[in-house]
């Protein structure tokens, strides 16, 4: 098979996150252009040099604001991504095409949001339901975590796994925080008691199988591997870049096609294995997309960690741990102990166990899995160094 | 930052009253798309032309689903084109409203105020018998016209067989189950 012109062709030279916290002073806007910024230092890169810009198409600073507040140049590619938490890594994907196909030279991909502090987006009982969510919120299936609950009671009906499956993640999670300053459950550990005498949210999804809710704003640079080698830090080589959307597939509320638990990520994974040269057996860390426990089991089926219906007895043993497990996940904490911002800061961790700065860092690690949120139209990137 | 009152007992009474808001202003059904609704306690569904026989079909008890006019096959939720024969054709069938249950939650506050005042409640899927691929979001009730959080949650079985009621809700009438 003819090598993916993608592959190795770009890189992530630059990133910066902010602080996290429940809530943050300064407007997403000035969080994400000091987080642009910041990347850009981090990179060698200076700001009038950024050409291309992508972001979520929920992101709420644009990419005028963005590049009136840093002073870009002028931008010759820009693209939005659709389905939320599913296309983080296809923001690093947009860049890393437009930078390999000379379509830009300097991309960036940023998320900055105020979740922590502003309203929770399923609160709103008034004005239009988009057209799958009028067949299911009327009903009450109101909140993400309703509709991901309710895959996995399936999940766990069907193939045997427990609530101890999902607790091995959350404190997976959290042992990462507590060895993570900059994490925001970084002083507070999770006991497997904590775990199952804490309330319900919906069941069976308790309160800790759910991510934080957080202010934060986080930002990449992608250079093509040319310009790579001239910048600041060790690039992170994006080798292999895929989305997914499979057949008859909704976003969240994805219960109608022949195969719910058989979700997007198993579309992305059969793309990105295909145009990498390595399989998820030679992945040595990865960050997997964990605003639920269960989309952890979900997406380690899905991109090949384990056998169908075995994710749960994947995560026993702690091997999903640090200095412990066969494949350390989430090492900064993840959504579910570090922060939420729809997955961005899994993207800068990914580039740091890549960089061997990570505060959970796997030793020698030379290839890192990214990938955005499971049970919407997703995406991955497999990081190199 | 939770709203909701402690949590209850599933097996107290039924609440069946009717909800304390009044119905939107903009009717449910006929209503035109793309303006903003008034605030209201309950979400409601959007009735639009692609959908409307189906809210019809609850309103005098029927189970409806689209179905091709040109292969016959059922699709669901309701859709333009039939993704197998491209048909643009369409009509509605009425189902037996026999369905088995395929997956089922509990939810718990923090929800808005409405739902978390009816909170612990279950909502289900169902796979409908015609095709077990048509699967609908429902709620199980003890008995017809019952509430969402009169059955015991701990009793609800995957795989249960379970039969449609239609139970009307500000103003609407939604398709619901009971077991069979």
């Amino acid at each position: 098979m003819p090598k993916s012109p993608l592959q190795d062709a770009a890189a992530i030279v630059g990133i910066a996150q902010s602080e996290f916290a429940k809530h943050l002073e300064p407007s997403e806007q000035e969080l994400a252009a000091k987080v642009v910024v910041e990347a850009l230092f981090d990179a060698g890169i200076d700001p009038s040099e950024v050409d291309a810009m992508c972001s979520l198409s929920m992101e709420s600073t644009e990419e005028v604001a963005i590049a009136s507040n840093i002073g870009a140049g002028d931008l010759t590619f820009f693209s939005q991504v659709g389905y939320g938490g599913g296309g983080g890594c296809a923001t690093v994907g947009h860049c890393a095409m437009a930078v390999a196909t000379g379509q830009a030279t300097v991309a960036v991909a940023w998320r900055a949001r105020k979740r922590g502090s502003g309203p929770r987006p399923w609160a709103k009982t008034s004005g239009e339901l988009a057209i799958p969510g009028r067949w299911t919120r009327p009903f009450g299936l109101i909140r993400p975590v309703d509709e991901i609950a309710m895959l996995t009671r399936r999940y766990m009906h069907t193939y045997g796994a427990t609530r101890e499956h999902l607790a091995n993640v959350a404190i997976a999670a959290r042992f990462h925080a507590n060895r993570n300053p900059k994490a925001t459950m970084h002083d507070r550990t999770l006991t497997r008691d904590e775990y199952f005498s804490s309330r319900w949210i919906s069941e069976p999804l308790c309160l800790f199988d759910n991510c934080l809710e957080s202010d934060g704003a986080v930002a990449v640079v992608v250079v093509s591997a040319d310009r790579a080698k001239d910048c600041r830090n060790k690039p992170a080589y994006v080798h292999s870049f895929a989305q997914g959307l499979p057949r008859q597939s909704q976003s969240m509320v994805n219960f109608f096609c022949d195969d719910p638990l058989k979700g997007p990520a198993w579309a992305c994974a059969r793309k990105l294995w295909a145009n990498a040269e390595i399989g998820p057996q030679d992945v040595d860390v990865a960050q997997i997309y964990d605003a639920f426990t269960p989309l952890v089991l979900l997406s380690l089926e899905g991109y090949g960690f384990c056998p169908r219906g075995e994710a749960g007895g994947f995560t026993e043993d702690r091997n999903l741990e640090w200095g412990v497990g066969r494949l350390p996940i989430n090492t900064s904490g993840g959504s579910l102990s570090e922060a939420y911002v729809h997955g961005f800061n899994l993207i800068t961790e990914g580039v740091r166990q890549i960089r061997s700065t990570s505060t959970s860092q796997v030793e020698g690690a030379k290839t890192c899995l990214v990938t955005s949120g499971e049970g919407v139209p997703t995406s991955a990137i497999l990081l190199r160094g | 930052m939770d709203q909701s009152p402690p949590a209850r007992l599933p097996d107290r009474g039924p609440r069946n009253q009717p909800p304390p808001s009044p119905v939107p202003d903009r009717g449910p059904l006929g209503q035109p798309p793309g303006s903003p609704g008034p605030s209201t306690d309950f979400l409601v569904p959007i009735v639009d032309s692609e959908n409307a026989q189906f809210w019809e079909g609850t309103a005098i008890g029927e189970l409806r689903m689209q179905s091709c006019s040109n292969c016959d096959r059922l699709r669901f939720p309701p859709r333009p084109m039939c993704p197998y024969c491209h048909s643009t054709r369409r009509s509605w069938k009425v189902m037996s409203g026999h369905a088995t249950i395929w997956s089922f939650i509990v939810a718990h506050a923090p929800l808005p105020p409405a739902y978390a005042q009816m909170s612990p409640y279950n909502v289900i899927i169902v796979s409908l018998d015609e095709d077990p691929v048509l699967r609908m979001v429902s709620s199980l009730l003890d008995h017809p016209g019952g509430a969402v959080n009169e059955v015991n949650p701990a009793t609800i079985q995957i795989g249960e067989p379970v039969k449609a009621v239609f139970c009307e809700q500000a103003g609407i009438w939604f398709p619901r189950f009971v077991r069979a």
